[in-house]
Formats: structure tokens, C-alpha cells, sequence
């Protein structure tokens, strides 16, 4: 029997039957003028993109609801541990204890 | 939260962020393995998270709920979700997760199949074994408490009778007059 992620298994129910609510989170990046690799252009003519802008690169932290499939994003320039603590004080406000709730 | 081991979530100062949340944040850390249980995501070549560049390839980056909800790469190594792209993104899905497109074949095979309902059994029986953790804990709990409370009976007990008031003691003997006879 597979036995890997049997924990998870039991989160997932938990979160369907909406005791937790279970996020997978990650980071990623992404290029703002991404690499073109190939284009189609009229033989001889001298094909221009307009890349307006300077080329950065967008670090994203994210969590994926699984329940909701809500995603809650966030961007900055950098993919540092005070980037994730960004995106934990926004979990804070969005799923954190607060008075009433 | 799921979270992989990535330096960025194991730091010290993310650790003591996530511990300043341990009344109501509990972080589940996959095994190094199995970046598959992440359900926000595989990236190409292996690594985790979900690439803008692809969804736009894809066309799938049109609206953030698409976006979110199908993205290609998290359905990659799903197989539960392969039926909404079979067969339309096969191709992408071998290109994308550079798996081979006869392993993504067999295990189509093996979902219609049902063999992947063993996941289900799976989770039926740890949550026995969970059960049963817990009643052997509540039977722990009970037989400490219970030890505690002879001890405790055994510390306030009278002390035990010395030697002297015993009422286990032999008659004395009588003396003989030495010159008897």
C-alpha cells in the first residue's frame, strides 16, 4: 500500500468536511519580458517586439486553497525569507485569529 | 499549510515566524521526494512552483481563477486531474514534467482502472490508527494517574510497627535453680 502522503489524505478530509482549511504554498518567478525564443516574420524584414520596460524578474509566493481553489499571491522583486513573512501576515489577515472570528 | 524544504521556509527567521503561528497555523512538511503532494504545483524540469511563462504558452493565464484552479503544471503529475486535459494537453503534459509519455499512459491506465482508490483505503486506516493512538493514550493516562494516586496512599499510610510491640513474641523461659536435684 502506498503510504506517502497519508497524512495529507487525512488534512484533505478534514478540510472538505471544513474543519481546517488546508493551503499549499510555494514561490515561483517569472520574467516581465520572457524569453522569445522564435517568431514568425516576412522574409527579409527586420521583425521588432515592443518590450516596454525594463526586464525584471517577479518573485511570487503563493498559497492554493484546496477546498476554495482560492490562490492568494504574493509579488515582489526578491524571494527572501522576509518576502515569505509577507505572505504569512497575509494568511494572518485572511485566516489568522481575529476578534469575532 | 504545505510547505517543501526549501531555504526560504526553513530559515530561522521563517521558522520563528511560522512558530509565532503555532496557535493556529500547523505547517505539513512533504517528504523531499514527493514534490508531487503539493498541490500548488511542479514546475518543468523539476522544480516547484507554477510558471507565468508556461500558463501564457498554454493560454491559460487569461484570469487569475484559471489560472489558479487548472494550471497546467500542478495537473501534470495529478493524475486525477489528467482526465479534464486527456488528451488534449498529453503532449504539453509530457513536454512540461519531461516524465515519459508511456509512464503518463500507464498511469491513466492504472486511474481508470480505480487503482488509485487505495488512497482512500489508505486514509481510512490511519485515521484506525489514529483512533487507536488515542484510546491507548486516554489508557496510558488513566493507568499513570491512577499509579499517582497509590503512591500517594502509600506516602500517607501509618508507619509500619517496630520490633518491639510485636505480637509475634515467644515466651520467656524459665530459669532453673542452678542446684536443681
Amino acid at each position: 500500500m502506498e503510504r506517502v502522503g497519508l497524512r495529507l489524505q487525512l488534512r484533505k478530509r478534514q478540510a472538505k468536511a471544513g474543519d481546517i482549511v488546508l493551503l499549499y504554498g510555494d514561490e515561483s518567478e517569472a520574467l516581465t519580458h520572457p524569453y522569445l525564443a522564435r517568431a514568425w516574420a516576412k522574409s527579409g524584414a527586420d521583425l521588432r517586439v515592443p518590450a516596454p520596460g525594463q526586464a525584471k524578474k517577479v518573485a511570487m509566493l503563493g498559497s492554493l486553497d484546496h477546498v476554495t481553489r482560492q490562490l492568494i499571491v504574493h509579488t515582489s522583486t526578491t524571494k527572501r525569507s522576509s518576502d515569505f513573512i509577507a505572505h504569512l501576515e497575509q494568511l494572518d489577515r485572511l485566516f489568522g485569529p481575529q476578534p469575532g472570528r | 499549510m504545505v510547505e517543501d524544504n526549501g531555504p526560504i521556509h526553513t530559515s530561522k527567521r521563517s521558522l520563528a515566524a511560522l512558530a509565532a503561528r503555532a496557535h493556529w497555523l500547523t505547517v505539513e512538511w512533504p517528504p523531499k521526494y514527493a514534490p508531487e503532494l503539493n498541490e500548488i504545483g511542479v514546475g518543468p524540469s523539476g522544480r516547484t512552483g507554477t510558471d507565468l511563462t508556461f500558463d501564457r504558452q498554454a493560454g491559460l493565464s487569461k484570469d487569475e481563477s484559471s489560472w489558479s484552479s487548472t494550471g497546467p503544471i500542478a495537473s501534470s503529475l495529478n493524475v486525477r486531474s489528467l482526465r479534464s486535459f486527456w488528451p488534449v494537453r498529453r503532449s504539453m503534459v509530457w513536454r512540461s514534467a519531461t516524465i515519459s509519455r508511456n509512464l503518463i499512459r500507464v498511469w491513466v491506465e492504472r486511474y481508470q482502472a480505480g487503482a488509485f482508490d487505495e488512497d482512500a483505503a489508505a486514509a481510512d486506516l490511519l485515521q484506525q490508527y489514529e483512533a487507536r493512538i488515542a484510546a491507548l493514550e486516554r489508557l496510558v493516562g488513566k493507568q499513570a494517574l491512577e499509579l499517582e494516586f497509590l503512591k500517594e496512599g502509600l506516602r500517607n499510610a501509618p508507619p509500619a510497627r517496630s520490633g518491639s510491640t510485636s505480637a509475634i513474641a515467644g515466651l520467656k523461659t524459665s530459669q532453673l535453680p542452678k542446684d536443681a536435684g
